[in-house]
This record gives C-alpha cells, structure tokens and sequence, in this order.
C-alpha cells in the first residue's frame, strides 16, 4: 500500500497548475483507490489527463463525448493551454452538464457523482464533464402502497430519474427543485421539491433549515432524514410521509407540501402530514367516490379493530362481561374455561407470536415465507387450540386483528405498539386502563404539529373545507370548485375556517 | 399581538363542556326537583352565570392578553402572588373534587374496580402528561370528546327509544318558589369550570364573548335535555338513583349490546382526564406566573402530586360529598369569575403597560 501525504482536508486545496502535481494531488487524496481511472494524453501538443473513477461513468459515452473530439483537436503549433480549456467551456459541447472546478473538494465530490475530470498542464483548474453511466435499477412498480387503477412507475434509487419522473406529471415552471448535499463523508444529494405558487414560504424555509442542520457523516437512506425532519420526537405518529410513488408524490406538492427526494432511496419524503392520509390512496380518485367512501370507512374501523380489538376483548371478558349478550357470554365461558392461564397472558403471548411470525415472514426470503405462514397460522395455531393452551375466540380475534392490520401498512408500526400496550391496560384496568391510553394517545397525536399546521386537522382542529375529503370522497367537480392546500389547515388567529 | 398558543371559540365551549358532562354525569338531582323546576332553575341560573361572565369579559376587553392572575402582578407583586395561591389552590381543588368524584362513581358502578388508590394516581399520570403538551392538544382531544359524546348519546338513545314515555314526567310543583331558589342554587355551583373560562378567556383567538355565552346556552341545552330524558325514561327513579344519567346508559340495551355501563364509562373516563389536565395545565400556567422560565413538567407535577395526595386522603378517610356545599361553591364561583376581575377592571390600562414593560 502507497504511503501518501495527510490531504484529510483536501476540500479547499487549490488545483495545482502542473498537471503531474495534480494527479498526485489526486491520487494522494483518494489514497491510491484501485477505482480512480487516470486517462493522460497529448491534446494539440499539450498533456492533458481524463480522470474518472469506475463503473460511476459510461465508457461508451466518455469514448463518443470526450476521447474521439479530444484526440482529434487541432488547435495549431502555437496554441497556448487556455486555448484548450477555452474549446472545452467555450466551443463545445462535449455534455449537457459542464462545470469548471478550481479546488479538490468540488473535483472529487464530481468525479464520485459521475462526473469525468479533464485537467490540463498549465492551469490551475479543471473541466468536469457529466458522463454518469453507473448501474441502476429500471423503473419498476412501486413496493409499497399498492394499487389497482393508478399509475405502475415507482421511484428508483436515481435522484435524477425520480426528479424526471416527477417532472413528467406536473409540467409548470411553478414546480421547483432545490439540489443539495448531505452527510459530511457520503455527500448524499437530497432535492427539496415544492410548487411556488402552492407552497407557503415559510414552510420550504423550515424545510431547507431542517436539512442544513443535518451533521450526520453518512445519509444512506430517507430514515437518516426523517427524524430532523419531524417537528416531535416524542410523537408516537409522525408528521413526515414516506412514498415511492411518483403519482402520490405529484399530489401531495399540489396541495403544497414540500418533498424531499433522496439520492440512493427510492422512498421520498413529504412534509407535512396529515393522520388521515393514512387512510387514503390513489385508487381512492380512480374509484367512484361512493365506492372510495365504503372503503374509507372499511380503513378506519380496520385501524380501530388493529390497535383495540385484543384489549377490548380482554377487558370486556375480564371486567365488563355484562356487556355481551347471554348467548355469547355463555360459549365465551366454555372456551375459555379450558384454557389454563389468564386472559390477558394468552393475549399478550398469542400477539407476540404473530409479531414474530410477521418479522420472520418480512425478513426471509420470499421463497421462504410462505412455509412461515404455515407454520405459523396452521400448525402452531391448530395445535394451540387443539392442545387447549388458548382458546378458538382469541385466534379468530388475532386473525381479524392480523388482517385489519395489514388494510393501512404506513401505521404498522403504531398499531403494533399501540395493540399491546391496549392489551396490557385492558387486562389491567379494562375498559378504564384502554381510555387512559386512548386519551394519552389522541392528546399526542393532538400535539403534532408542523409549522402551526396541525397533524389530527381537519377533523380537529375542524376545518370544513378539508373534511369533505376525510371519511367520504368528494367528487372531482366538487373538489375543484374549492382546491385546499396544506397551508389553509394553519392553526391561527387569521384561519376565520377554523372551528 | 400575536398569539401563539391559542385555541378558537369551538375549542373552548368543548373544554367547558366535556368538564360540565363529567360534573353532570357524576350528580345526583336533589329528592326536591323535578323536570319543570330543573329547567327553570337552569334559565335562572344561566341568567345568573351570564351576568357574572361580564366582569371577565370587560376585562378581558380592556387587557386582551392577560388572564387575572398575569394582571395581579401587573397590579404589584404580592397580589400577583396572593391570586395564584388563591386561584391554583382553586384548580388543585378542582382536580382532587374530580379524582375523588370519579374514583367513587367507578366503585359504585363497576365493583370489580376496587382499588379506588390505584385508579386515582393512573388518571393524574395521564392527566399529568397530557398537561405537559399544552392547551392546544388538551383543547382539541376536548372536541373529540365531544363528538364521542354526541355519538354515546345517540347510541344510549336508540337503546332506550322504546322507553320514553312523556307520563314519568313529574310536572307537579308542591312550593313552586322554593324549589326553582334551591334548583337554581344547586345548579349554579355546578359551574365551575367557569373560573377556567376565565384563565382560558385570553388563549381565545377571538369570538370571546360568542364562546361565553354560546357556551350557557348549550349547557343548558344539553343538561335540559339529559334531565328530560332521565326524567322520561327512569321517572321517580331519576331523582332517587344516584347516578340517573350513568342508570340511563344501563337500562339501554340492543340485541348486539346487552348493557351500555361499559360505553358510559368511557366517556366518564374521557371526560374526566380532560378536565383534570385541563385543570393541571391552568394551575402550571399559574405557578409559570411566579417563575416564567420554569418547564411545563416542573410547573404542573407538583400541583398534580399535592392533587393526588389530598385525593388519595380524601378517598381512605373523607367522603367528599360532604364538601358539597352549594353556597361555599357559589361564593367561590362569584368571587374568582367576578368579584377579582371586577376589581382587576379598576387598574389603569397604561400603569398595566408600564409595569408589564418593567417585567
């Protein structure tokens, strides 16, 4: 291994004018990676050096672009270097992007983008020319928030295809996109998107504040980005929306939130956010709007069912059995009398296997979660139930409970929490110990809030504009007769809509 | 001037609302009422709490953004002190009159619950962290619960539809006088949470006096209405239950739904967190009056530990339904929503603005 000079604080080092010092410069800097790729050749009598680094630039491109027009330049005899870098800033077209870097920093942050470095003995600069050709993934269909009658191009790990695919929806110079880098060894390019006519001001400042005080040394993926993004992180829910979805995206910068797309990450982010949006989705504007409002109204007691069917059911048999009716109470008494332990121990073990079951179903291979799920729901199930260790009401009310979870997948994680922590209190305090947590819970959602926009609006604080696209879909022609923006839903002494 | 943590009109009346449910919910009529002399004690009472509610008000227009107890010290230091002693001591009493109310309607409704201790400090841990996150989220969980309300009220109604029957009315008035005085005597030192109103009335964005007053009128509405129908549908039975609105929900039943205590005891649940963060947050916003810089936390937890203390006392030794003096209530009521703010009215408008520039 090449022993090299300390260049730790290379960024701001001059480009030094003589083309050997500044390949060693380079070299040195880069500590002899095995990827750095130093093309030297004589351009019109004068040497000149292509830098680029492995498998991040297109061969074929960098041979059309940069070889061929560089080793086919006559410039004269008396032509002088600057004539050189005059052709190449001046009389070329060599690429659509084309910069003119003067210190290290910005030379080798290029060349890991992509970029090839042409350097030329005698100045003190260099030409960086965008012949990005590294591997990528097509544009597929989206992993997430699935559906039937929208669009099938999901984001990529490109920011530049994801800004493309953005910009291939909303055709209007009112779209903007902001490019920046974070993470102080990654050197991630995040994009803030917005449209400046939707979009309040304040709100793309408070964006643009937030990501600048990201000091991490490594941004690899959006969950590296959302906690400074969240305005609490006390919050049980969060105000930052995830997508890799071009047409949701496109959407949600209509009703003036501001995304941030994140190179490397097909999952943008969007700010802020609404708790009813969890409920909604694109098929919901491609279905007939009676139907989008059944299947609204099947997500929110599908919610409900996720987070308080066990510990209802468990407070009510333990508590409250006066509740049921005789007919049920009494086969509720034959199942559960052969069970050997408690209610809410049988509860709380049965949802820790399905929690670990649905882990274990996530993170293996596909091939292989289909032999958890049998596993899983056949033979622990049955031989649980068979064995009289848990009672046949307690899977039926798992089953259900499994299910409706999977209805809304961008609260997962807070119903999974929220489920046994319900449990639990229902099998402490019953019926109490649930609305002691329930009203904790809705006081914390309450308290969320981005930028005085209220997380839990429009339902409360109510804002009538916004709650006829709550529970029921309104209809496109009603829905542009009164377009809402985010920045309506503002908690605020000049908000007269507020209730 | 800006107001940053604020709540609008609607938000107050459902914060006022949900804590006078959890009184309703918890009261038992005096054997003397009837329906006729509770609605027209509840006309003379609401004239009453609207003549009170204009001291506040006109303080409230001649000092938009202070509550009494930020212009006591305006006014001078140590009356600044003597009104929060006087008006934290008030919402700690609130707070404790609320647990204990609670813990005793659960244990009588529900006996399986019998560790009345227990169900006390779980209730002021919540209550405690709800305070903590402000007026705001307390404001809007407040108009949730509302809306639950009107949804449970409906339910229990539809239990209960085939019950009503106008002849349970008790319309006959034996000392006519007498008993619309002591009807509206009772009612009115079941208002309470109109000394919070006032503390709230400057966090309003605007609408003040429609808040206030929308605030009577609905109460009224709806206690009248709740009164009719226990009246209707228990008959004499209402005003010999001591609990006629919580009987109501048990004698409603659906073919799914044998019994609807359970529902109620949500509500109750809801209802009295609410009030008693509320009453928590306002006695931190006090205590803030004295030291500014303090946290929300340190603000609130020692008056929700002295609130659970005292209730705790309360419940193993006391029984607080003999605290239940309507004239010691009354006095309370007139003293800290009119007779302070009365004399709060007396100060300058430019000293206030003086002094407050010194603080």
């Amino acid at each position: 291994m090449p022993c090299f000079p300390d260049y730790s604080n290379y960024e701001n080092i001059k480009i030094a004018s003589s083309l050997e010092k500044a390949l060693l410069d380079l070299r040195s800097i880069m500590g002899g990676t095995m990827d750095l790729n130093i093309m030297e050749v004589l351009v019109s009598g004068h040497k000149c050096a292509v830098v680029s680094i492995e498998n991040m630039t297109s061969t074929d491109i960098m041979t059309e672009l940069l070889f061929q027009p560089l080793t086919s330049l006559q410039l004269g005899e008396n032509s002088k270097p600057q004539d050189i870098a005059d052709w190449l800033t001046k009389y070329s077209l060599l690429s659509s992007e084309r910069h003119t870097c003067y210190d290290y920093g910005e030379a080798v942050t290029q060349l890991f983008s992509g970029f090839a470095l042409v350097l030329v003995n005698g100045l003190a600069s260099g030409y960086l020319f965008g012949i990005q050709g590294f591997d990528k993934r097509s544009i597929d269909e989206p992993t997430s928030d699935l559906n039937v009658l929208g669009g099938r191009d999901g984001f990529i790990e490109v920011l530049r295809t994801n800004v493309s695919l953005v910009r291939r929806r909303l055709k209007t110079p009112c779209l903007r996109f902001e490019l920046s880098k974070i993470g102080t060894k990654s050197k991630t390019d995040i994009c803030i998107v917005y449209m400046a006519d939707r979009c309040s001001s304040e709100l793309v400042d408070s964006v643009r504040q937030r990501i600048s005080s990201i000091k991490l040394e490594t941004v690899l993926s959006s969950g590296y980005v959302m906690p400074y993004l969240m305005k609490s992180s006390k919050s049980i829910f969060t105000d930052v929306q995830t997508t890799d979805r071009p047409d949701a995206f496109a959407a949600k910068l209509c009703e003036g939130k501001v995304g941030i797309i994140i190179d490397g990450t097909p999952f943008t982010l969007l700010v802020p956010t609404f708790f009813i949006e969890n409920f909604n989705t694109v098929d919901d504007y491609a279905n007939r709007p009676y139907y989008a409002t059944y299947i609204r109204c099947i997500k929110y007691i599908a919610f409900i069912l996720a987070v308080l069917l066990p510990g209802v059911y468990v407070a009510l048999a333990t508590f409250h059995s006066e509740t049921f009716s005789y007919k049920l109470l009494l086969s509720l008494v034959i199942s559960e009398e052969s069970t050997p332990y408690p209610l809410v121990f049988d509860v709380v073990i049965i949802t820790l296997m399905y929690e670990i079951l649905r882990e274990a179903g996530i993170r293996l291979p596909k091939t292989v979660g289909g032999a958890v799920s049998i596993v899983g729901g056949l033979i622990i199930g049955d031989a649980a139930v068979n064995s009289g260790l848990i009672s046949a009401p307690i899977l039926i009310i798992l089953g259900l409970t499994a299910t409706s979870s999977f209805v809304i997948p961008n609260l997962n994680q807070q119903t999974s929490v929220l489920r046994m922590i319900m449990i639990i209190a229902g099998g402490v305090a019953g019926l109490y110990g649930i609305t002691l947590v329930s009203a904790a819970v809705l006081a914390n959602a309450c308290a969320l809030s981005d930028n005085g926009i209220p997380y839990t609006a429009p339902v409360t604080p109510f804002f009538k504009s916004g709650f006829k696209d709550v529970l029921m879909r309104a209809g496109f022609k009603r829905l542009e007769k009164t377009q809402t923006l985010v920045s309506d839903f503002k908690a605020g002494e000049n908000n007269t809509e507020e209730a | 001037m800006k107001k940053t943590h604020a709540i609008s009109a609607s938000q107050l009346i459902c914060l006022l609302l949900v804590g006078r449910l959890f009184i309703m919910m918890t009261y038992s009529p005096a054997g003397g009422d009837n329906t006729l002399i509770t609605i027209l004690g509840g006309l003379i009472t609401n004239a009453a709490l609207a003549v009170v509610m204009i001291f506040p008000l006109l303080l409230l227009k001649k000092f938009p953004d202070k509550n009494a107890v930020q212009l006591g010290y305006c006014a001078a230091k140590p009356v600044g002190i003597m009104l929060t002693v006087i008006y934290t001591a008030f919402l700690a009493w609130v707070a404790v009159k609320t647990m204990c109310d609670f813990s005793q309607f659960i244990t009588f409704a529900f006996p399986i619950f019998t560790a009345k201790r227990v169900i006390v400090v779980f209730m002021a841990a919540t209550a405690l962290y709800i305070s903590t996150l402000g007026i705001e989220p307390i404001a809007r969980s407040a108009a949730v619960v509302t809306g639950l309300f009107v949804v449970m009220l409906i339910t229990v109604l539809l239990g209960t539809s085939g019950e009503i029957d106008i002849h349970n009315l008790n319309i006959s008035i034996e000392d006519p006088l007498g008993g619309i005085i002591k009807s509206s005597l009772g009612s009115f030192a079941r208002n309470s949470e109109l000394i919070l109103a006032c503390l709230l009335l400057p966090k309003l964005r605007s609408k003040q006096r429609g808040a206030v007053y929308g605030y009577i009128t609905i109460k009224y509405i709806v206690v009248g209405s709740i009164a009719f129908l226990c009246s209707a549908i228990l008959g004499d039975f209402a005003y010999s239950s001591p609990l006629p609105f919580f009987h109501l929900s048990s004698y409603s039943n659906t073919s799914v739904i044998a019994r609807f205590d359970s529902l109620f005891l949500i509500l109750w649940t809801f209802c009295a967190v609410t009030k008693l963060s509320l009453c928590i947050y306002l006695a931190g916003e006090c205590i803030k009056c004295v030291s500014p810089k303090i946290k929300p936390f340190y603000a609130t937890l020692p008056v929700t530990a002295a609130a659970l203390i005292c209730s705790v006392f309360i419940i193993m030794y006391y029984d607080i339904t003999k605290a239940e003096n309507v004239y010691i209530w009354s006095a309370v009521i007139i003293i800290l929503a009119a007779l302070i703010p009365a004399l709060l009215l007396i100060l300058p408008k430019e000293k206030r603005s003086r002094k407050e520039k010194s603080i």
